[in-house]
């Protein structure tokens, strides 16, 4: 089993280093791991510096390997947020998944800051396997499991589409992208303790999984994808519209009006025809 | 000549079933470019009918009619069986890959529903295309596209809400897939029920409790004002951790994005993983003790004292006032 993390934006780290759909992620993932036995390995792409702190977290939270794998130099050709940002992401991660092997890998829906929710589906399709996005729970299929009789495992995944909840049976291999939940916060709670409260390790201690890293020159990814990233112009000229960056012209000005009462704003808004 | 190409994604997974309104919308800018570049436009409509394959050629009619109305050039059906539960890539994608690699279209535009968000990303990544989530695409003197790198396609996602719809006269040339790929079994829909948030979906009014909400007492406070304006009542996520509000009204970019026209914000600092899930540029009215709330720097009202305190002197000076937006 795999699951991918990813340090979020730091201005998104007040509700620590992962974001909510990653908690979700991790939790989930440790807890099929649990059910299903196996190998748990979290999977980050990007410096030491950055992403080092989200594997250890990983770790301390009872994965049992971490790999990070060492853009150094790309990490501008590698937001998603540029064009093909995503593809040089996803190329890379699937990568280091396929050298792993795997056949259940959950990640974030959407990340906490730029939420586009692209890399999940991209990843499932450069390692040709099924994906489920929006996925609220994942459950083993044990009655499933049991009738079928064939050792063939498959999981309940519950969806939140179209203003409905969908029940899917998924068979593995599959890439179930996970929405954060309020459910995540046990396993958020844990994979953030780890990040801010660092353990003094041992000198000894040669037990405790490590830190593992993979330079890209060990993947077989064609070079020149990564490497037009940094030419690349942003395709992204417009972004969308966020509350939090919103012009002057946008935003009624840029403060807001503020008022003296209940009474008061309610007369403001009646004035305003926002109240009838 | 290059093409454009739009999903039309469709409104339940029913016999016969119309358009998405948000994907009459998509179809409705990539009018405004193909008529601006001179290019044909096409739109991909998967068309449910029974497991036997056969069609209702009215219901069939009808949609061709409605797409050519709404700008499309040609219309290719794409007929597949219902019951296959929501459009997403498990159930739609081989098909509209196949659309794509027979109309080799130079833009792709999707809504950027749950379904467009799942799909994109994928028939991007097999085609090696530039991916983009709610770009402004623009035309330029020459009446070229200003996109990227035009040496590959580009497929995007729209916004829900914001663009229109087309509305003309013309009518629409009919292509006529094969019955769509068999897709992969590995996800099997089982069923579908209730999601007991969906109103928030589409609220226009939504009073929303932050993190600065400490009881149940008070988090049922913020619940009054949100009957009181007859609005949908929604939570942070940091609320719902604390297990004051239940999962499904969390509003945050990782759980439910929402798009009112009055939003009503009770001691929630205004984070971005709250506010970046709130589009459609709503009136902002904020409710914090802390005058120094970063929320007061995007609201459009703001109110500083203590929910305990504001909440019922509000109510009675609403003397059952309504939200504009709650008739609009």
């Amino acid at each position: 089993m795999v699951v991918l993390v990813r340090r979020v934006a730091a201005e998104h780290e007040g509700h620590g280093l992962l974001g909510h759909c990653e908690q979700a992620a991790l939790a989930a993932a440790l807890r099929l791991r649990d059910q299903l036995g196996g190998t748990l390995t979290a999977v980050a792409l990007g410096t030491a510096g950055h992403e080092e702190p989200v594997l250890q977290a990983a770790l301390d939270a009872g994965c049992d390997r971490a790999l990070r794998v060492d853009a150094p130099g790309q990490t501008s050709s590698l937001r998603p947020g540029r064009s093909l940002g995503y593809l040089a992401v996803a190329t890379v991660l699937s990568a280091a998944v396929r050298r792993l092997g795997c056949d259940l890998l959950l990640c974030g829906d959407r990340g906490q800051d730029q939420g586009h929710g692209v890399i999940g589906p991209a990843v499932a399709e450069l390692l040709g396997m099924p994906h489920l996005t929006g996925v609220l729970d994942a459950r083993l299929d044990e009655a499933w499991i049991a009738a079928k009789g064939t050792g063939e495992l498959a999981l309940t995944a519950q969806q939140r589409s179209s203003g409905r909840l969908h029940r899917f049976r998924c068979r593995l291999p599959v890439v179930l992208c996970m929405l954060g939940a309020a459910q995540s916060a046990a396993g958020g709670a844990l994979a953030n303790r780890g990040a801010q409260e660092p353990r003094a390790r041992a000198a000894a201690d040669t037990a405790r999984p490590r830190i593992e890293e993979l330079g890209l020159g060990a993947l077989d990814v064609d070079p020149g994808l990564l490497g037009s990233g940094a030419s690349e112009p942003d395709a992204e000229p417009a972004q969308r519209a966020q509350l939090a960056q919103r012009s002057a012209a946008d935003s009624h000005g840029s403060q807001a009006v503020m008022a003296t009462s209940p009474a008061d704003l309610v007369t403001r808004l009646v004035a305003d025809h926002v109240l009838r | 000549m290059a093409s454009i190409l739009v999903y039309i994604e469709p409104a339940a997974d029913a016999a016969g079933a119309g358009p998405l309104p948000s994907s009459l919308e998509a179809l409705g800018e990539a009018r405004r470019i193909a008529t601006a570049l001179g290019a044909p436009l096409y739109a991909a409509a998967p068309f449910l009918g029974p497991a036997s394959g056969e069609t209702d050629p009215d219901a069939e009619h009808k949609l061709v009619e409605l797409l050519g109305r709404c700008g499309a050039d040609r219309v290719v059906l794409m007929p597949m069986p219902m019951g296959t539960g929501p459009a997403m890539w498990a159930s739609h994608g081989e098909a509209l890959h196949a659309v794509y690699e027979r109309v080799q279209p130079r833009l792709v535009l999707l809504s950027a529903t749950r379904a467009g968000c799942d799909l994109a990303p994928r028939l991007a990544a097999r085609a090696r295309a530039q991916l983009m989530a709610e770009p402004r695409l623009q035309t330029d003197a020459d009446g070229a596209l200003a996109l990227g790198d035009l040496e590959r396609p580009v497929i995007a996602t729209l916004r829900p809400g914001a663009h229109q719809p087309a509305r003309g006269e013309d009518e629409a040339e009919v292509l006529l897939m094969q019955s769509a790929p068999a897709q992969p079994r590995n996800v099997e829909y089982l069923s579908s029920s209730e999601d007991p948030g969906a109103a928030l979906d589409t609220a226009r009014v939504i009073v929303v409790a932050g993190a600065g909400v400490r009881t149940a007492e008070g988090y049922a406070l913020v619940g009054e004002l949100a009957a009181a304006l007859g609005a949908e009542l929604g939570a942070t996520h940091d609320l719902c951790a604390r297990g004051l509000a239940p999962a499904h009204r969390v509003i945050d970019v990782g759980a439910r994005r929402v798009a009112p026209a009055l939003y009503i914000v009770c001691a929630a600092s205004g984070s971005r993983t709250h506010l970046d899930a709130v589009s459609g540029n709503p009136d902002i009215i904020a409710i914090n003790s802390d005058p120094e709330a970063p929320v007061f720097q995007v609201a459009r009202y703001g109110i500083v004292g203590p929910i305990e305190d504001v909440i019922p002197a509000l109510i009675e000076a609403l003397a059952g006032r309504l939200p504009a937006a709650v008739s609009s």
